[in-house]
């Protein structure tokens, strides 16, 4: 009876911390996902803002550049969290999200001339940051 | 009188608690599945879908 319970309470504490280590992956993959699609709805915003000429040649080429390098961060972000489950890899590729989202902002959104156009695109990179900081929060 | 868990004894508790694990996780999944929608591999996958997609964008704007 004894060695029953012996048997019973560690696959008891196994089933609690597979369902919080499958919950929280659950979750930071969720965040990954948002974190993507929030950067898709980014560009889209900047090419219709381009294509209604409310942002120059220029720009629109130096942010296109920034957002594909966010693109190539995201997708190595993907790769650490779903090989390793979480850090030290994943850490290293969200610091270099976080880098290259800093970068679209010095770089890109707060070169814009025009002041509409820079407070869209600013407003659409606030929901940027605000996911890569939850991703943080769970890594 | 209390009888004390021998090593052999714990040794066959590490074992079946350790060949229980990837079932309860299979398990644990499956349930997370149903109820939530996805699994954290399918929000991964669906992600990288995204980027590749916002990439090709990019390149396409580019002219590269």
């Amino acid at each position: 009876m004894r060695k029953r319970h012996l048997v019973i309470i560690p696959v008891i504490c196994l089933l609690f911390m597979a369902i919080g280590q499958c919950d929280k992956y659950q979750k930071v993959g969720q965040s990954a996902r948002d974190f993507a699609l929030g950067v898709q709805a980014f560009q889209q915003t900047e090419i219709v803002l381009h294509q209604q000429n409310k942002i120059t040649d220029q720009e629109h080429q130096k942010l296109e550049t920034l957002i594909l390098e966010v693109a190539k961060t995201g997708q190595t972000l993907d790769q650490a969290i779903n090989q390793v489950h979480s850090n030290p890899q994943a850490r290293a590729a969200l610091d270099a999200a976080v880098s290259q989202l800093n970068a679209l902002l010095d770089s890109g959104i707060l070169q814009i001339k025009n002041p509409d156009s820079e407070a869209q695109l600013r407003l659409a990179f606030t929901s940027l940051k605000a996911i890569v900081d939850q991703i943080a929060l769970f890594s | 009188m209390p009888k004390t868990t021998t090593l052999e004894e714990t040794v066959e508790i590490l074992n079946l608690a350790l060949g229980v694990e990837p079932v309860v996780l299979n398990f644990v999944k499956g349930i997370l599945a149903g109820a939530q929608g996805k699994t954290g591999d399918q929000f991964l996958a669906e992600a990288d879908s995204i980027w590749a997609s916002v990439a090709a964008t990019a390149q396409a704007e580019l002219g590269q």
